[in-house]
């Protein structure tokens, strides 16, 4: 069954219509506000790295140890972030936290300055026994802007390393 | 090679105990070369050094030093690392800037070493948020009184002894 408008009212809907600018207006105007609000207010989360035996330090300082790497990223270019990291390990199935670092900074990557990459977590381990790990990190961010942004995660649930290369 | 020099090519690969036992190695042992950059700092108001493979560039403004420092060879300093505050007593400046250049070359050798045995991976320029002079650094941002009964604490280590020795 097909449906027709009456004659009459055509020219009516047609007056009734929005001006096509007013649209155009409204739209670029929507546009402009989401961009202001996203400029002001930034946001950043860490990013982690599965935790691992490091092969590069038992190479360099011939350490056995299981290594938190992470990156804290922002949908806007950073000056810095800091951050202190911790590393817990599942005893008798209780968490127990076996590292805790410094206050660490980190200036934002010159290659990709929404982020600052932190590489320096690590705590020892005992040569071929697996143990389950988490990571945990809190800090700040300091936008270019000058905001500052706060920032924490964590691994997930527990998972186990063998310490060892063949971890790798 | 005498482990100071060793530790001269270690950089981001220093453990926090060896960066902390090496500040502490350099206040005992560079006294003389800190006193003397103290007043030329104060006299003239700007003072340029080198440690490690860093070039490291201070600057006296409104009673507040503060460095930038980049790597040997390149054009581009990394500005506002760290700044240190003078106090109104002045008899109290002269060890507290001698720490802060203490503290900048370690900051400076953690992230710009002497090319060695060992690798240096391309990092943004990493530091610890609160130098050693400070008793947060200690208590983990807790506050200046614990960190002082912590810094009372931590004695001097086996590996400012083997430095002090090599």
């Amino acid at each position: 069954m097909s449906f027709t408008l009456p004659k009459p009212l055509i020219p009516g809907l047609v007056k009734a219509r929005v001006p096509v600018w007013v649209i155009a207006a409204a739209i670029g105007a929507q546009f402009v506000v989401t961009q202001i609000n996203q400029n002001h207010e930034p946001t950043c989360s860490i990013k982690f790295e599965r935790i691992h035996y490091s092969s590069s330090i038992k190479r360099n300082l011939g350490k056995d140890t299981v290594k938190l790497n992470l990156v804290t990223s922002c949908s806007q270019p950073q000056n810095y972030s800091d951050i202190v990291a911790s590393i817990s390990v599942l005893k008798n199935d209780r968490p127990v936290r076996i590292y805790t670092s410094v206050n660490t900074r980190q200036k934002a990557s010159a290659k990709k300055p929404t982020d600052a990459e932190f590489l320096e977590f690590w705590v020892s381990c005992k040569k071929d026994s697996i143990e389950s790990y988490r990571g945990e990190a809190t800090g700040k961010v300091l936008m270019s802007t000058g905001k500052m942004v706060s920032v924490s995660g964590d691994t997930g649930k527990f998972l186990a390393v063998l310490c060892d290369f063949k971890a790798k | 090679m005498s482990l100071f020099e060793e530790y001269l090519t270690r950089g981001q690969w220093l453990t926090e105990e060896e960066r902390l036992a090496l500040y502490k190695f350099l206040l005992k042992t560079q006294r003389v070369r800190y006193n003397a950059s103290v007043r030329r700092l104060l006299a003239e108001k700007s003072f340029n050094n080198t440690f490690a493979n860093g070039d490291l560039h201070y600057s006296l403004k409104l009673n507040s030093i503060t460095y930038e420092a980049r790597k040997m060879g390149t054009d581009e300093y990394i500005s506002n690392i760290r700044s240190l505050k003078l106090s109104k007593l002045t008899f109290l400046n002269r060890g507290r800037i001698r720490k802060f250049f203490a503290q900048c070359e370690i900051d400076v050798l953690r992230n710009y070493p002497i090319p060695g045995a060992f690798p240096i991976e391309e990092r943004s320029f990493g530091i610890n948020v609160y130098p050693f002079y400070d008793p947060n650094y200690y208590s983990r941002g807790k506050g200046v009184v614990v960190g002082l009964l912590k810094k009372m604490q931590n004695k001097d280590d086996e590996l400012l002894r083997q430095l002090l020795i090599s």
